[in-house]
C-alpha cells in the first residue's frame, strides 16, 4: 500500500474573482485525520469534489491510494477503497436508512454483515424511517454511515457535523476517530475549529482559493505557547511581569491580563511569591490562532 | 452487476408510475370500444359529415370514412392520436426527471461515491425506463387487441397495432431522449421546453397539412414521419421513416450522455 493515502499537486479550479481553488498541493499519510479548514466559500467544497472527481479541474494532479486519477473513470479503480460524505444532500429521500445502507452495499459489492446495524444502534438512527422524516443530525448519521459502510482506506467528509447539535456532534467525531484508529485516513473540512482540534492530527487552511497553512494540529497550538490570565492583579505583580515578558505578550481584557508565554514557571514563580491566586492557564486554541485569519 | 443493482433500483422507483399511466389508459380503451359497433353501423352517415367538413380539417386529422366506421380508425381517431401525444409528454417527464431531478436534489452523489461509472448510472437509467415503456405500451397494445375481440364485431387490427407500438415507442424514446438532453444541460425549465418543442412539432404537422406553403413543415416534425394515417388505409409506414426517428433519437441519447458524463456535478 503507498505512504500517501491522498497526494495532490497544484489543483485548480478557477471561478475567478478569488472563487474557486488554486494551486492545491498536500499529501495525506496513512492514519491521518486531517481537518480543511477555512472561511465559507474559500475553496474547501470545491477542493474536495476535484478530489472526487466530481469536478473536473483545470489542472494539477491528484493521486488517491497509489492510483494517478487523470480522468472520471481513473477514480472507478478506487471508490470502492473510498468514502464519501457530502456537504449536503447524497441520500435518497423517500428510501429509509436500511434501503439506502442495502444499496450501498450492493454497489460496493460487499456482503451485509450487519455491521450498519450495530453502527446505527451505537447512533440512536431509526434505520426503518425514511430519510425525508428523519432530522439533519440523523441524516448526518446515514450519510456517515453510508459512507463508512465498506470500511475504506481514505474518508472523505465535506462538513460532517455542520448544523448539529453537540451531543450529535461528538457522536459523529466518536465515529470518525474510532475509525481512524484502524489505520485508516480521514479528510474533513469544518468551520468549527473547536472539533477540528479535538479530532484531527494536521490541519490545512484555505482562504480565498489558496491554501494558507498546513501544519500538526500539536505545533499550531503549541507555537504560541500558553495564556495565563490574571483577575485583576496588582500593579507590583504587573511591574515584576514586565521585567519578564515583552509588552506585546501582555494584553488587557476587561478586568483580566493575559500573558503568552512560551514557559509557565518565571510567572507561576512571581505569582507564588505575592500568593495571588486570582488566575487560570488556558491551552490556546485554533480558534484563537486562526480567528484573524477568517 | 452493479449495472443491475441500479438497473432494478430505478425499475422499483418507477414501476408505480408505469402502473398508473397504463391502468389510465386501460380506463380509457374500457370506455371506447363499447361503443365502436354502434359507430360502425352508421358509417354512411360519418362519410356524410366528414364530406361537410373543410378538406384541409380532415386532412389534418386524418378524419374520412375509415375513421370511425373501420376498428382502426375508430382506434386511431378516438384513441392512439391521443395516446401518441400524451406518451411524448409522459416521455419528456420522466426523461427530464431521471437525471436532472437528482443532480438537483443531490441524490446523485449518492451514486458518484460509489464504485460505478456514470456511464453505467446512465444506461441503468436509460434502460429501466425504456423497459417499463415496453411493457407498458405492449400490455396496452394487447389489452386493445383483446378488447376489440371482446368488446367489437371487428377482428383485432394486428397489423395496426403492432405499428402503433412501434410508433408509442419511438415518440415515447425520441422525447424521454431530448428530456434526458434538457435535463443534464439546465438546472430548471425543462419539461417547458420540451412540451414547447410538442406542441410546436404537433402544429407543424397540422399545418404541413393544411397548406400547401407550409408543406415543407412536416420535414421538422415526427408526427410526419410516424403518421398511423395511412396504416389505417391499409398501408405501412415506411422502414427509413422509423430508423430515421430512431436515428434522431439515438442522437439526442448519446448527447445527453456526453453532457452527463462531462459535466460538473458540485454541492
Amino acid at each position: 500500500m503507498a505512504d500517501s493515502f491522498l497526494e495532490v499537486k497544484n489543483l485548480t479550479k478557477n471561478y475567478g474573482n478569488g472563487k474557486g481553488a488554486i494551486d492545491i498541493s498536500f499529501s495525506l499519510n496513512s492514519g491521518e485525520i486531517v481537518g480543511f479548514v477555512g472561511p465559507n466559500g474559500a475553496g474547501k467544497s470545491t477542493t474536495m469534489e476535484m478530489i472526487m472527481s466530481l469536478i473536473n479541474p483545470d489542472r494539477g494532479s491528484r493521486k488517491i491510494l497509489g492510483e494517478e486519477i487523470n480522468d472520471r473513470s481513473d477514480i472507478q479503480k478506487v471508490m470502492s477503497r473510498v468514502g464519501y460524505l457530502a456537504a449536503e444532500g447524497g441520500l435518497y429521500e423517500d428510501l429509509t436508512g436500511k434501503q439506502i445502507f442495502n444499496y450501498a452495499e450492493k454497489l460496493y459489492g460487499i456482503e451485509s454483515n450487519g455491521e450498519f446495524e450495530k453502527l446505527a444502534t451505537e447512533l440512536q438512527l431509526d434505520i426503518n424511517k425514511k430519510v425525508k422524516a428523519l432530522s439533519l443530525g440523523n441524516k448526518k448519521k446515514v450519510g456517515i454511515i453510508q459512507a463508512i459502510i465498506h470500511q475504506p482506506d481514505l474518508l472523505i467528509l465535506d462538513e460532517p457535523t455542520s448544523g448539529l447539535d453537540p451531543l450529535i456532534q461528538q457522536q459523529i467525531l466518536n465515529i470518525i476517530k474510532d475509525f481512524s484508529s484502524k489505520g485508516r485516513t480521514v479528510f474533513l473540512s469544518s468551520h468549527n475549529l473547536a472539533e477540528v482540534q479535538s479530532v484531527c492530527d494536521r490541519v490545512i487552511m484555505i482562504k480565498d482559493a489558496k491554501i494558507i497553512f498546513d501544519d500538526k494540529t500539536e505545533s499550531i497550538i503549541n507555537e504560541n505557547g500558553k495564556e495565563i490570565r490574571l483577575i485583576n492583579p496588582p500593579k507590583i505583580i504587573l511591574d515584576r511581569i514586565r521585567n519578564v515578558l515583552q509588552d506585546e505578550s501582555i494584553k488587557e481584557s476587561g478586568t483580566e491580563i493575559v500573558l503568552t508565554v512560551k514557559r509557565l514557571h518565571p510567572i507561576l514563580k512571581i505569582l507564588m511569591e505575592y500568593e495571588f491566586e486570582d488566575f487560570y492557564i488556558e491551552k490556546p486554541s485554533l480558534e484563537k490562532r486562526f480567528i484573524n485569519l477568517y | 452487476m452493479k449495472y443491475l443493482h441500479i438497473f432494478n433500483f430505478e425499475v422499483k422507483r418507477s414501476y408505480k408510475i408505469f402502473i398508473w399511466w397504463t391502468i389510465a389508459w386501460v380506463l380509457m380503451i374500457l370506455m371506447l370500444l363499447p361503443f365502436y359497433n354502434t359507430f360502425s353501423t352508421q358509417g354512411q352517415e360519418f362519410a356524410q359529415v366528414y364530406q361537410s367538413l373543410p378538406d384541409a380539417f380532415k386532412v389534418a386529422f386524418n378524419l374520412n370514412e375509415l375513421s370511425l366506421s373501420t376498428i382502426s380508425g375508430y382506434i386511431n381517431t378516438e384513441l392512439m392520436e391521443l395516446l401518441e401525444l400524451f406518451s411524448c409528454f409522459f416521455g419528456l417527464y420522466l426523461g427530464s426527471r431521471s437525471i436532472q431531478k437528482e443532480i438537483n436534489n443531490k441524490s446523485i452523489l449518492f451514486l458518484l461515491s460509489k464504485p460505478v461509472s456514470r456511464t453505467k448510472i446512465f444506461l441503468a437509467k436509460v434502460d429501466s425506463i425504456f423497459l417499463l415503456s415496453v411493457a407498458s405500451n405492449a400490455i396496452l397494445m394487447l389489452f386493445l387487441g383483446f378488447g376489440v375481440i371482446f368488446f367489437t364485431d371487428a377482428d383485432a387490427p394486428v397489423k395496426y397495432l403492432a405499428y402503433s407500438f412501434v410508433v408509442l415507442m419511438l415518440m415515447f424514446t425520441l422525447y424521454y431522449a431530448l428530456g434526458i438532453l434538457l435535463g443534464v444541460i439546465k438546472d430548471g425549465g425543462t419539461i417547458a421546453i420540451g412540451a414547447i418543442v410538442i406542441i410546436v412539432t404537433f402544429m407543424f404537422n397540422i399545418m404541413s397539412k393544411i397548406s400547401d406553403s407550409a408543406d415543407f413543415l412536416k420535414y421538422l416534425t415526427p408526427y410526419h414521419y410516424l403518421d398511423l394515417g395511412p396504416v389505417v388505409s391499409g398501408q405501412s409506414i415506411a422502414i427509413e421513416n422509423i430508423f430515421f426517428i430512431l436515428i434522431i433519437a439515438l442522437g439526442l441519447f448519446v448527447l445527453g450522455f456526453r453532457v452527463f458524463t462531462n459535466r460538473d456535478i458540485d454541492t
